[in-house]
């Protein structure tokens, strides 16, 4: 419930306020407004609407589905994971979008319409790659696996740096790129809802045999639990995610983590009380740091990035110092 | 041909090259309590974990009739606690104890009424009423324990593996889980194969032993057939002097060796 009108709260917010200067009440009457069966006169003028449906409506929605998605597949990582440390990006999502999307910025810069489809290409492609070595390793345990990740992105990420390297003038784009963004517009909702939608659903689905997994993979399995086939539905899910996300938002670091962690101290270790929470308060936490990225220096915006960092952190130490986090 | 509930024949696993249970062969009577018994490394847990079906094996296991059943089978009809096992954190009691009954919960579905009946009678058959909101991590080791017992009851399956459910708790509250293992086993009408290292309490609780060696069974029958001191001498190494009492065992006393006694423990500091 309160995570509910935290999201309504934020999203309200993040619809009326804005640089271009509209009076709170105006934007709620025209909001209002297209309610079916309400007449209201907002007095906008056409340029205004537009403002509203095609400038803030779009973007609030893209950072609620962002964010909402980055904190699930987080939540959904460390419980498959059992790792409180691990965040969407462990197993190459991050490298491998990065080097997708550098790829496009170093080789066709004329074209960046197709980076979010390479970032997104990327993405998937290295927790594929990941997921091949951590089998080829031996054990299939999520140790391995994880390591395996850890190496897949260190090479991605060295790849995608010579390429960025070699190309000297798009520095700054990759760069800002890297660093986070929401774009305005219903174009990149469009592209990544579908995917967002599995994966959250399926995710959700999977919320008690989250908390099955608690006991460790072996207690598990001796519990009847197919855990190799829960591990592989639920990081397949959080990987298509996370990549939909990054594709259009750039690495957003840090929401991953510390949306489910802050839940976590708030409602306890149950995933099915820290999944659903994760995904309102991720949601409305990303429309927040968007809506203080935009408004902050205006007419300038700060990368979201270095936002979630900036207010996250040490939101997060508070949290810490009231009560340890433990998974 | 008699029925088993549990029942294994020449059941072998191999791991790295290394045969970690070899050719054993295992029946187990309804409502019986087996003892397993042997040095570290014997292949005791290699047993349970191949009873599970959680390593590879060779041969052949049968469980409530089924002939190598899939792991939905073995979840129904073995409820296993292994010697340690993972407590998460901030789970409460409550919470736990329902994790048993996962093998009766189909894949995407959640607990129906049954299934909350069945924690809460496992709950108060194990008299944690009053400890169901707490979070395991606020217990002691001897509620631990019960927990962990009331999480295998609530699975409902009749057979339960223990693997040294006593390792970690003083005699007192050994012979009080044992006892309450005992209990359980007579009321509900279970199985229970359990490893154990003291083999006094062995001696007092189980019906039958299985002394395991090098992942072969070497010994099988009664505590005084088992617990002699020349299987104890060959097995365990050690010399020891086992107690009878009328026509049981009463307690084995492992005896400092002679070497021991004859060469004092050097002083860990010597002097300047």
């Amino acid at each position: 419930m309160l995570g509910f009108l935290t999201l309504i709260g934020a999203a309200m917010a993040g619809v009326v306020l804005g640089p271009a200067d509209l009076h709170p009440w105006q934007v709620i009457a025209a909001l209002v407004d297209r309610l079916p069966g309400i007449d209201l006169t907002s007095d906008l003028g056409p340029r205004q609407l537009d403002i509203i449906w095609d400038l803030r409506l779009p973007r609030v929605v893209l950072g609620a589905l962002v964010g909402a998605t980055l904190a699930v597949c987080g939540a959904a990582y460390q419980g498959v994971f059992r790792n409180p440390l691990v965040d969407p990006y462990l197993l190459g999502v991050a490298a491998g979008a990065g080097l997708g999307a550098t790829l496009i910025f170093a080789g066709a810069a004329a074209r960046t319409e197709l980076v979010p489809i390479a970032a997104f290409v990327g993405a998937v492609g290295a927790v594929v790659i990941t997921y091949l070595v951590g089998r080829r390793l031996g054990e299939r345990t999520s140790a391995t696996l994880v390591l395996a990740g850890v190496a897949v992105a260190s090479f991605l990420t060295a790849a995608q740096t010579f390429v960025q390297q070699r190309s000297a003038g798009d520095l700054r784009i990759v760069y800002s790129w890297i660093l986070g963004r929401l774009s305005a517009g219903w174009s990149d909702v469009r592209l990544i809802l579908p995917y967002v939608l599995v994966a959250g659903f399926a995710i959700l689905l999977h919320r008690r045999l989250l908390d099955v997994l608690a006991v460790g993979e072996s207690e598990a399995e001796s519990l009847g639990l197919p855990v190799a086939r829960v591990r592989l539905i639920v990081v397949v899910a959080a990987t298509l995610g996370t990549a939909a996300a990054v594709a259009v938002s750039g690495l957003i670091g840090f929401v991953g983590i510390v949306v489910p962690h802050t839940v976590r101290l708030l409602a306890g270790n149950s995933y099915r009380a820290v999944l659903p929470l994760s995904l309102l308060f991720g949601g409305a936490f990303m429309i927040a740091t968007d809506l203080a990225a935009r408004t902050l220096v205006a007419p300038a915006e700060l990368p979201i990035g270095v936002v979630t960092a900036f207010f996250g952190a040490p939101f997060f130490l508070s949290l810490l110092r009231r009560r340890p986090v433990s998974v | 041909m008699k029925r088993y509930p549990i029942a294994a024949s020449r059941l072998t696993v191999e791991a790295g090259g290394r045969r970690l249970l070899e050719e054993v062969d295992l029946e187990v009577a309804a409502g019986e309590w087996l003892g397993l018994i042997g040095p570290n490394g014997a292949g005791k847990t290699t047993l349970f974990r191949a009873l599970l079906g959680q390593v590879s094996s060779s041969g052949q296991v049968t469980i409530e009739g089924a002939t190598n059943p899939n792991r939905r089978q073995r979840a129904m009809a073995l409820a296993y606690v292994p010697q340690r096992p993972v407590l998460p954190p901030a789970m409460t009691v409550a919470q736990y104890v329902l994790l048993g009954r996962t093998p009766h919960i189909s894949y995407l579905r959640s607990e129906s009424d049954e299934d909350l009946a069945a924690a809460s009678d496992a709950i108060e058959a194990l008299d944690l009423d009053e400890e169901k909101d707490r979070e395991l991590q606020t217990l002691s080791g001897g509620e631990q324990q019960r927990v962990i017992l009331a999480r295998a009851i609530a699975q409902e399956a009749r057979t339960l593996l223990l693997d040294e459910p006593t390792a970690a708790l003083d005699i007192g509250h050994q012979l009080s889980v044992l006892s309450l293992v005992d209990r359980l086993r007579k009321e509900r009408g279970l199985t229970v194969i359990s490893a154990i290292h003291d083999l006094t309490l062995a001696a007092q609780f189980c019906d039958r032993l299985l002394l395991l060696y090098q992942g072969r069974v070497v010994a099988e029958g009664s505590a005084l057939e088992v617990l002699t001191e020349g299987n104890i001498g060959a097995f365990y190494e050690v010399r020891s002097e086992v107690l009878l009492d009328g026509d049981g065992v009463r307690a084995v006393l492992p005896q400092r060796t002679s070497e021991e006694i004859e060469t004092p423990i050097p002083p860990r500091v010597s002097a300047p």
